[in-house]
């Protein structure tokens, strides 16, 4: 959906995708194929990527963001919030994919919780991760996130179709999220400042 | 095999970090609960426990025990940091 909503970090950002980031996110979602086993395939041409981008602008309940490098707004990779319940107060995030050796997870995901508990003020945030997807489960229970279930033939991938388990973070937990993230995102942004 | 004192120092950071016991051969593909949020973790934790710093090149591809070990072990090693 069309939004203004950023949040900036120690060392990363994030900003709304806009038509303009359509080859940036063909570009992230297409090479890197074992970085990629993991998410819903897309287009590898940017015009159709640009259609998605013009209907996603107009879907309520959407957002998504280029995750970026403060100073020099070097893209990082992207990350998103959807299937917005207004009525439950709660969202599903993902769409994330990063670049290969970017060190922008643990702080894009703190600066997408900060988004959704404090900016819009949901009351659930979760995520459906394919269950082989072992390292972003392990992320996810790093994090400190619950396992709430397996979700049955959630992803339909290249290869089949995939189970998914899903992670919950209430708002109650949030804090305790953001204990765990947030002392990482700013080593993160001390190391990145000194190397710039 | 005898363990030196820099290889068993490692091996207690990787186990604190990875919160189960490791081997040498511990490496980043095989160990499902080294995740990137643990790989920091690991990094800073190397860090504070020997005279090294990471640049932010190197970090991606310290994807093994041996890899850390290596450059624990020479601290000469060209580095990205700057």
């Amino acid at each position: 959906m069309h939004h203004q909503l950023t949040s900036e970090g120690h060392a990363f950002r994030l900003r709304p995708v806009g038509r303009d980031d359509a080859a940036l996110i063909v570009r992230l979602r297409t090479e890197a194929p074992e970085r990629i086993r993991y998410v819903h395939p897309v287009s590898p041409d940017v015009r159709r990527q640009e259609e998605w981008i013009e209907a996603y602008q107009e879907r309520a309940g959407d957002y998504y963001w280029v995750v970026e490098r403060k100073g020099s707004c070097a893209p990082e990779g992207l990350i998103g919030l959807y299937h917005l319940d207004e009525a439950a107060l709660q969202a599903e995030w993902g769409r994330w994919v990063l670049r290969p050796g970017s060190l922008a997870a643990a702080e894009s995901a703190l600066l997408l919780y900060r988004l959704a508990f404090t900016a819009l003020n949901l009351r659930q945030v979760y995520c459906l991760t394919v269950a082989e997807n072992l390292p972003v489960l392990s992320f996810h229970d790093t994090c400190g996130l619950r396992r709430e279930s397996v979700v049955p033939g959630a992803f339909t991938l290249q290869d089949g179709i995939h189970d998914a388990v899903k992670h919950v973070c209430e708002v109650d937990h949030w804090p305790a999220v953001e204990q765990r993230l947030e002392p990482m995102a700013r080593q993160i942004g001390q190391k990145l400042m000194v190397a710039q | 095999m005898q363990l030196n004192d820099v290889e068993s120092r490692l091996l207690d950071v990787f186990e604190a970090i990875l919160e189960h016991p490791v081997s040498r051969e511990v490496n980043r593909q095989s160990d499902g609960a080294w995740d990137s949020l643990r790989h920091m973790q690991l990094v800073f934790a190397v860090e504070a426990a020997f005279p090294v710093q990471f640049g932010e090149e190197e970090i991606p591809r310290l994807n093994s025990f041996r890899d850390f070990l290596e450059r624990i072990g020479d601290p000469n090693a060209p580095s990205t940091h700057q």
